[in-house]
């Protein structure tokens, strides 16, 4: 592009535009990157989790979740070191600040509830116990939808779109009605670690297949386009 | 009535540099380059002109000890820009009648 200052309206309108689109597309492949790492880690965190959890019937393990935006933030860093910097936009901003409140929501929401379940176990009986704990789960996995579906709508992506509404309500409506567990309980109540499956493996399965289609499966498009 | 366009603007490098900074709230050097395909002695000179004008600020910075250029728009700039659109719309108005 050189100093040319014999244009054509369309042509100065041309460039004005081109230069828009190219800078939301730098976003929303920076972006994109960002969710696939994300997509993974929470994949392998949850994964690791329900592993851990299977064997030792300890749910102390679900603490490591804590850990989880230490590990994407490495992760991150790390594929992008060699990467040229995007320049901070108005998109860019804008995805940055709905997943800091995601972040902030989700963590004080899993706090609050452990917290909440712990002292409920220990001062009610357990028959009121269980109807008064607080399941995390379905609502982090509604707040992670509307996240991925406000970026999409940001980016103009409706992949993006969709993949938010599908895992964001499709993860509240599975958790909220227990599907996992409730078909579990016909297929194979009689296993020796029915447990250890039903609080363990299962819920960590759940997780890793909506952050796919939350996160890794929209990173992965935003990602590869051109 | 046409409505005057901004020369400053109205030359594609230029155009493509304010574009770029409309959008975004702050550009490296390497950025505009890369985005613009133009070569660096030219830009450096675009750049030049459009700060001296007031349409933009250039910081001169290190990053990890290699110098860094970043531009901002300034409010004149934006204020330059949107006049510039304006001026556009009355030309392609009257193409479309």
């Amino acid at each position: 592009m050189e100093a040319n200052n014999n244009m054509t309206a369309e042509r100065s309108l041309e460039i004005i535009t081109t230069q828009i689109a190219q800078s939301r597309k730098d976003v929303s492949k920076d972006v994109g990157l960002s969710l696939y790492i994300a997509g993974l880690c929470t994949m392998g965190t949850a994964l690791v989790i329900g592993i851990c959890t299977f064997f030792t019937n300890n749910s102390a393990f679900y603490l490591l979740y804590f850990a989880l935006p230490l590990i994407i933030y490495g992760f991150t860093r790390y594929a992008k070191r060699n990467q040229p910097p995007t320049p901070s936009s108005l998109f860019g901003t804008m995805v940055a600040k709905t997943w800091l409140t995601f972040a902030i929501f989700a963590l004080s929401f899993f706090v609050f509830a452990n917290l909440f379940d712990f002292l409920v176990a220990r001062t009610e009986s357990p028959d009121v116990a269980v109807r008064l704990m607080i399941q995390p789960f379905r609502t982090i996995l509604l707040l992670m939808g509307m996240c991925v579906t406000i970026t999409g709508y940001i980016l103009k992506s409706r992949w993006l779109v969709w993949c938010g509404i599908i895992g964001g309500i499709g993860g509240f409506i599975w958790e909220t009605f227990n599907v996992t567990g409730t078909l579990f309980a016909y297929i194979a109540a009689d296993i020796s670690n029915y447990c250890g499956v039903v609080q363990g493996l299962i819920p960590g399965i759940i997780v890793a297949l909506f952050a796919f289609i939350g996160l890794t499966l929209p990173g992965l498009m935003l990602k590869r386009q051109k | 009535m046409f409505q005057p366009l901004d020369p400053l603007l109205h030359s594609e490098l230029r155009l493509a540099i304010m574009s770029l900074l409309i959008s975004a709230d702050e550009a490296e050097f390497p950025y505009i380059k890369e985005q613009t395909g133009a070569t660096a002695g030219n830009l450096s000179v675009q750049v030049e002109k459009l700060s001296a004008a007031g349409y933009i600020t250039v910081e001169k910075t290190f990053k990890s000890k290699r110098p860094c250029t970043i531009c901002r728009i300034t409010p004149a700039g934006l204020k330059a820009f949107e006049t510039y659109v304006q001026a556009l719309k009355s030309y392609l108005e009257v193409g479309k009648a």
